[in-house]
């Protein structure tokens, strides 16, 4: 082999080597970015339950019609009828009152409306806007006839309760999934999909909340949904519950267990996010082809020093055979 | 050199009466103790909470001094009696109940617990409401007599005195009301918990002493509980307080 062409061979493979390696840390520091960095997650709760609680921060989705429910507005009264309400009466909230909706199966749905400020919840308009003002504690009771209620809301959300003594209303199934933000474009994947069991509490979380910096239960939207008595007879009926709303995590309380935090996957991210899973693809093309490269290069330095090698006996042959003629 | 000299000094001495103060913050009065009369300690520790309890699950005293992990603040009166204490977690995962003989006389007003839990640690990191203690004047083996004590888990020292009742409400609204109470107060409502598991109790129900008459010696408390359109059975008792300074 030509000295110039050795060296030349040598100076590429030592070159081929180093941006070998810079290549693939490059390459996986981009993915690892791109996997670890934080997106928007949203988490969709979807549940049948017989008890929901929330705090109202937006009273303008919370005004219901409530038409013929009845009103006890006492704690302490052992009146357990209350008072009936006109038929086109309308429940408007406050902001911070907390909500407290049962239903057992087609049953009643009671409505208990309190709040920690020595305030008033809220208050209730008739058809000819006449308004009564409620106190600190009211509970309404609805009946479901005819149509379905749909309660719409916005605050800080608790879906079923952890099963304990007393405890008679609890989450009957559902589920809980996550959404999450692609890198690039106003569109979103799903991450992931947990079943929920009966008896569960659910509860969505910030890490950190914008003021304080302390974890918060975070704000979202849902609606809950009555189906009327008629037609219906099953237990699972109670309140059909869709909330969305983005969250770092949602809690869940498990009787039996220390319960558990629902999050995004970032092994997720590979699967469903495009950009992540065309980087990986890339990654993984790259390390081929070096990997590629590299062998031939080998096979070439093999290839050439057996060349060399069978030259050289050639020559000795030759040489042994003139020497032998002579 | 002088200036050296005097640097040297001053060091010992801020050093000297570090060491003077540091003791001194650190150990309370030597306090009674009531010594455990049922034997062997009776206690539960579960990785998985079970369901128990009972409506009324402990009434605390927090921000007193207590030296103990578990003691009894006590009137002079209940000296030489027995107590039995239950002790539950909010999670429900550690549960205990036990008699203890008070010394027969009592010269401070609160009295550390004999407590020779295999849980210390566990106990230990509890944060006030997350722990709630009876003590009932009677033996564990017999009947509820209605009157309790008041107890203290030594947390939040040097916050202001508030007897705290820990409530298994059962998720209802809960109200409290004193009903010898000289200033004749509407009942006031229970804050519920509402974060985390609530399997031994769920609700607390707060009374600050400085609200109180000074000359109070027993408390008629009444708990009044209402699910829904339905009024529950209102839980009584009378709990018992010491002369607090």
């Amino acid at each position: 082999m030509h000295p110039l062409f050795q060296k030349g061979l040598l100076f590429v493979e030592r070159r081929c080597r180093e941006s070998k390696i810079i290549i693939l840390i490059f390459a996986l520091l981009v993915v690892g970015w791109l996997s670890g960095t934080d997106r928007e997650k949203i988490f969709t709760l979807d549940v049948s339950t017989e008890v929901v609680r929330f705090s109202v921060t937006d009273p303008l989705l919370s005004e219901w019609m409530i038409g013929n429910a009845r009103l006890i507005d006492n704690p302490f009264s052992e009146d357990s009828e209350g008072v009936v309400l006109g038929e086109h009466s309308v429940l408007m909230l406050n902001i911070g009152t907390q909500v407290r909706m049962q239903r057992h199966g087609i049953e009643t749905v009671r409505l208990l409306l309190t709040t920690d400020k020595q305030a008033s919840v809220g208050r209730i308009e008739d058809a000819d806007g006449r308004s009564t003002e409620l106190g600190e504690w009211a509970l309404l009771l609805v009946e479901v006839s005819g149509h379905p209620l749909v309660f719409p809301f916005r605050g800080t959300l608790t879906a079923g309760d952890d099963v304990a003594i007393g405890v008679n209303s609890i989450l009957l199934s559902g589920t809980v999934s996550v959404v999450e933000q692609q890198l690039l474009g106003n569109t979103h994947y799903t991450a992931g999909v947990e079943d929920l069991d009966p008896g569960d509490r659910i509860q969505f979380w910030r890490q950190h909340q914008p003021v304080t910096g302390m974890p918060a239960l975070a704000i979202v939207d849902g609606f809950i949904r009555a189906e009327p008595m008629e037609g219906f007879s099953g237990p699972a009926d109670a309140l059909a519950l869709v909330a969305h709303g983005q969250a770092d995590f949602v809690q869940v309380e498990r009787l039996g267990s220390a319960g558990y935090q629902v999050r995004a996957s970032r092994w997720a991210r590979f699967l469903h996010d495009p950009l992540l899973a065309a980087a990986a693809a890339a990654l993984a093309l790259l390390a081929l082809l070096l990997e590629c490269s590299s062998k031939c290069i080998e096979f070439t330095k093999l290839w050439r020093g057996q060349d060399k090698t069978s030259i050289a006996a050639d020559t000795q042959a030759s040489d042994n055979k003139n020497g032998t003629q002579a | 050199m002088p200036g050296a000299n005097i640097m040297d000094k001053t060091i010992f001495s801020t050093l000297l009466l570090i060491l003077l103060a540091w003791p001194q913050s650190r150990v309370y009065a030597q306090q009674p103790v009531a010594q455990l009369k049922s034997h062997p300690f009776e206690e539960q520790f579960h990785d998985q909470a079970p369901v128990s309890g009972r409506v009324i699950a402990g009434v605390t005293l927090t921000g007193y001094a207590s030296s103990a992990l578990l003691s009894l603040v006590l009137p002079a009166s209940a000296a030489g009696s027995s107590i039995c204490v239950q002790v539950m977690t909010r999670n429900g995962r550690y549960w205990s109940k036990n008699t203890f003989q008070l010394p027969a006389s009592i010269s401070a007003t609160a009295v550390s617990l004999e407590y020779p839990s295999e849980h210390q640690k566990f106990l230990l990191q509890q944060q006030s409401d997350d722990l709630a203690v009876l003590g009932t004047a009677r033996e564990c083996s017999d009947t509820d007599t209605g009157t309790v004590y008041l107890s203290s888990t030594g947390n939040e020292r040097d916050a202001e005195p508030v007897v705290s009742v820990f409530v298994n409400s059962g998720r209802s609204d809960t109200y409290l009301s004193v009903k010898n109470d000289v200033n004749k107060r509407s009942p006031a409502r229970c804050q519920m918990i509402q974060q985390g598991r609530r399997t031994g109790y769920d609700t607390i129900c707060r009374i600050k002493l400085s609200e109180l008459a000074a000359s109070q010696e027993n408390l008629d408390i009444k708990i009044v509980r209402r699910r829904y359109e339905r009024m529950l059975p209102a839980t009584e008792f009378m709990l018992k307080l010491p002369k607090l300074d």
